[in-house]
């Protein structure tokens, strides 16, 4: 009885087997007399990104980056952030679209003008006055003082899902403070042109200092866009 | 056949099994269009590459004289899973530290080159995998100076600026390529060398800090070349990378060594060489000799690891006690040699008995004498001895 049915179930999948192959076939058949197969590889371009780089490189919706809370003080203080974490990552994509190397930089996405916003006193970026070892006003057009420094010296580099590139001329910047007018743009990682055409990497560890002036208002809102640009050179 | 038999050879369950897994796979190969998922940013690329110049297929390069009017096109790709608006607009370029080509942001006046590039549209909608063409006027101003200006052709996704309301740093991003247009006019290319040093880091390697300063009027490709060498031997590390250096810019470049195992002195050289003739452009090598400069040389020390540091302990010990040795033995020869007397064998003596005798160990005796085992003492033989031995070992017994 047992050795019946598989017979039959034998003779069941041969059958099936036989009309899908028969079907296939025909469908082939037509296709071949109707249409080629065409398939379109649109070229890539520069990317850069904060992703998460634990999992999937999905690139995070609107990326903040929390700056060190301090006290209002009579003295000046410093804030500090770092952009990426163990998990987010900034990310850069270089699909051939730049093949004598690339940069990559900050600046204000408001321009030298920008400041760090606040529902009361705002709070400069880019004043390179300082008067005892304190940030003040005075160094441009605005009455404002604070001064961001960027820092990319301690940048962990790593290559991200490529297959064969690696960091070799990707060169690491030295920090570097914003001073309207004159440094409004500040290089975190500059890639020469023997650096890989095809490839993607993640830095990590991009510290922010913000100098605060002394008796800057308190807040919790002082906020500032930033830009990140990526580009062929 | 072979094949066949096989198939007949298993089990009719199995089969049976085999035969609808396989049923199955065709049935799903079979309907199954091939499709290709493209995940990637959205961007643009120059839409006009011309073949004569291969770093046109990355960024925009002319040569116009005063008043020229060129077409242009940028290509913007959407290769997302998303519909983006994208801006695409012309700055100028700013300076950056480094030296590195960075450009102003889009809400800044325009004075430069981004003022000479007019784009047909300044905001496109492409769907997943769409791209369209953006095309512009690059119009040259009487006024334009000899020599090469810089500008950029930038694309930014479309979107509101996001309020942090816990404050802290709002991140946007952009890609964007360099517009260079040479004016022609009196050309100058001209490089030189201000910084060669190398700086100690917290984990114990170092960085050096090579900077070259374009003291021309356009912007210069250079070959840069650091190279690291123990104090003998062939190179510790070998950096080396062609990098632009804008007009009126500095480049400089960090090249991260990482510390020797081994630690000790070490050296950095480096060199620049670059196209100095007045033909060559960006993405145009003359093939003339290129000019090099030199940065010298840059000594540093780097300490040992721990590891490194208990391998030369062991050697250390090691040669100490290889001394020690060698100094004794030189000692107990030169004893040998001034102290000890000669003394004729006689029957009866051993090498143990006359080292007794002598109060040294039998094996100081035999070696200082050359005698090999088994150390046998023929009567007649003359031996040095320490002491004057005057008898016999049998009489000094007899005597004892």
């Amino acid at each position: 009885m047992r050795h019946a049915f598989a017979q039959h179930s034998s003779k069941l999948a041969l059958v099936t087997l036989g009309v899908i192959a028969s079907f296939t076939a025909a469908w082939l058949a037509l296709a071949a007399d109707t249409s080629n197969f065409t398939q379109t590889i649109s070229p890539g371009v520069l990317r850069v990104d904060i992703v998460n780089a634990s999992s999937s490189y999905a690139a995070v919706g609107s990326p903040t980056m929390a700056m060190s809370p301090t006290t209002f003080s009579f003295n000046c203080v410093t804030s500090t952030g770092t952009f990426s974490s163990s998990t987010e990552a900034v990310y850069v994509e270089n699909p051939d679209a730049a093949d004598n190397g690339w940069s990559l930089s900050i600046a204000a996405a408001g321009g030298a003008t920008a400041v760090w916003d606040s529902a009361g006193i705002d709070m400069d970026f880019n004043d390179p006055t300082t008067s005892g070892g304190c940030t003040t006003d005075g160094g441009d057009a605005d009455s404002l003082a604070g001064r961001m420094q960027i820092d990319p010296t301690g940048i962990l580099m790593a290559t991200g899902t490529c297959g064969t590139c690696g960091t070799t001329a990707l060169v690491r910047q030295a920090a570097g403070q914003f001073s309207q007018g004159v440094t409004d743009s500040i290089t975190l990682i500059q890639a020469g042109s023997t650096s890989t055409d095809i490839g993607d990497w993640t830095f990590r560890n991009i510290v922010i200092r913000q100098s605060i002036p002394a008796q800057q208002a308190a807040g919790n809102d002082y906020d500032i866009s930033m830009m990140l640009s990526m580009l062929a050179s | 056949m072979k094949y066949a038999r096989r198939f007949q050879n298993i089990r009719p369950q199995k089969r049976a099994f085999f035969a609808l897994f396989i049923a199955a796979i065709c049935f799903i190969g079979g309907l199954t269009p091939f499709s290709v998922s493209a995940v990637g940013g959205f961007g643009g690329r120059p839409a006009y590459p011309r073949p004569d110049n291969p770093r046109t297929e990355s960024i925009f390069v002319h040569e116009l004289d005063l008043g020229d009017v060129q077409e242009e096109g940028v290509k913007l790709f959407n290769n997302s899973e998303e519909t983006k608006t994208l801006l695409v607009y012309a700055a100028d370029s700013v300076h950056s530290t480094g030296g590195a080509f960075a450009c102003k942001q889009r809400g800044e006046p325009k004075e430069g080159v981004g003022a000479w590039i007019a784009l047909e549209k300044t905001e496109v909608t492409l769907s997943p995998g769409q791209n369209a063409l953006v095309p512009f006027t690059i119009t040259v101003p009487q006024n334009a100076g000899a020599g090469e200006q810089n500008g950029c052709i930038l694309i930014e996704e479309k979107k509101p600026t996001a309020e942090n309301a816990g404050g802290g740093v709002n991140l946007s991003f952009r890609t964007g390529m360099r517009v260079a247009i040479t004016v022609p006019g009196e050309i100058v290319r001209a490089l030189q060398i201000e910084t060669f040093y190398a700086t100690k880091q917290e984990d114990g390697g170092y960085v050096v800090h090579l900077a070259a300063r374009n003291t021309g009027n356009v912007s210069i490709d250079a070959d840069v070349r650091v190279r690291v060498y123990p104090m003998v031997g062939k190179p510790f590390a070998d950096f080396w990378a062609e990098f632009p250096v804008l007009r009126g810019d500095m480049g400089e470049w960090n090249f991260d060594v990482e510390k020797p195992f081994w630690g000790g002195w070490y050296f950095a050289k480096a060199h620049i060489e670059y196209d100095a003739s007045a033909e060559a452009g960006v993405g145009v090598e003359t093939g003339s000799v290129p000019e090099r400069l030199e940065g010298g040389r840059e000594w540093f020390f780097v300490a040992p690891s721990w590891q490194a540091l208990l391998v030369y302990a062991v050697i250390l010990l090691g040669l100490a006690f290889g001394v020690r040795q060698g100094l004794r033995a030189w000692q107990i020869r030169s004893w040998i040699e001034k102290s000890w007397k000669p003394y004729e064998v006689q029957p009866g003596d051993t090498v143990t008995v006359l080292a007794e005798r002598c109060g040294i160990p039998w094996k100081m005796l035999a070696k200082g004498n050359g005698l090999k085992p088994p150390y046998a003492l023929e009567p007649g033989m003359t031996l040095k001895a320490p002491m004057r031995l005057t008898r016999s070992s049998a009489e000094a017994d007899r005597r004892a």
